[in-house]
């Protein structure tokens, strides 16, 4: 194999950068069906380190209900009862699920989240203004939440049980307040 | 960088080692030879890219 000399380094500009960065295979293409059956291709980049944080209270929250949803399960499962409570079981666990889904979206994690949102948009279309930003990323919520967590897969963490325990009992009093 | 919020702040990664996340940003800076300016650039998903192969160099026996 033949090393380039000293003298026939390659000068990497700032837009040769960039090609390798979109290259590493690291951002995430999001598909917008069009009425005309035709589809939108939007790339999205992965956040830099300085949101980890968030990142890690976010996924804590997710794998925290998780487990809370997986002993509702295990308590299902070992009660033997009529057919009646068995129903109202289910119901329950089916509401849990609803709720699971709604918790993401409350108080301060909602704003968190569309604050991340917000930033992997204009992280990924700079040149995109703001009104066109927010009318996108209202229209297109859902898909981009999706985009924000399996783009950024990874961020995990363990808070205290306790620490959590505390967050649910103080947001259960706000909500019977 | 702020701290992440909670009490023990342990950032687990996919091989299911689990770290101090401040402890380990010292680590990982260091192995890099990374200033903190350029972690916090870093792309999340290369930060846990990263972060696996220290995991797995640990693993290996010591000369290898």
């Amino acid at each position: 194999m033949v090393k380039p000399s000293k003298d026939k380094e390659i000068k990497m500009e700032q837009r040769d950068i960039e090609k390798f960065r979109k290259h590493m295979g690291l951002g995430k293409t999001m598909k917008i069906k069009n009425q005309d059956g035709t589809e939108d291709e939007f790339y999205f980049k992965p956040l830099g380190c300085q949101f980890l944080p968030d990142f890690m209270l976010l996924a804590t929250l997710l794998d925290y209900s998780g487990s809370q949803k997986a002993e509702l399960r295990e308590m299902k499962n070992k009660v033997k009862v009529g057919k009646s409570t068995k129903e109202e079981l289910d119901r329950k666990y089916d509401l849990f699920d609803d709720l699971n889904s709604q918790k993401m979206l409350e108080g301060n994690n909602a704003t968190l989240i569309v604050s991340l949102v917000e930033e992997m948009v204009t992280n990924s279309y700079p040149e995109l203004d703001d009104e066109t930003k927010k009318a996108f990323i209202l229209n297109n919520f859902s898909s981009l939440q999706t985009v924000l967590f399996e783009l950024n897969e990874g961020a995990k963490s363990e808070v205290d049980d306790k620490v959590l325990k505390k967050i649910e009992q103080v947001k259960a009093a706000r909500r019977n307040a | 960088m702020r701290k992440p919020k909670g009490k023990t702040n342990t950032i687990r990664f996919s091989s299911n080692k689990e770290v101090d996340f401040i402890k380990w940003l010292d680590v990982f800076m260091e192995r890099y030879g990374m200033s903190y300016g350029e972690f916090l650039e870093l792309p999340i998903p290369t930060f846990y890219a990263l972060s696996e192969l220290i995991i797995k160099e640990n693993k290996k026996p010591p000369g290898k």
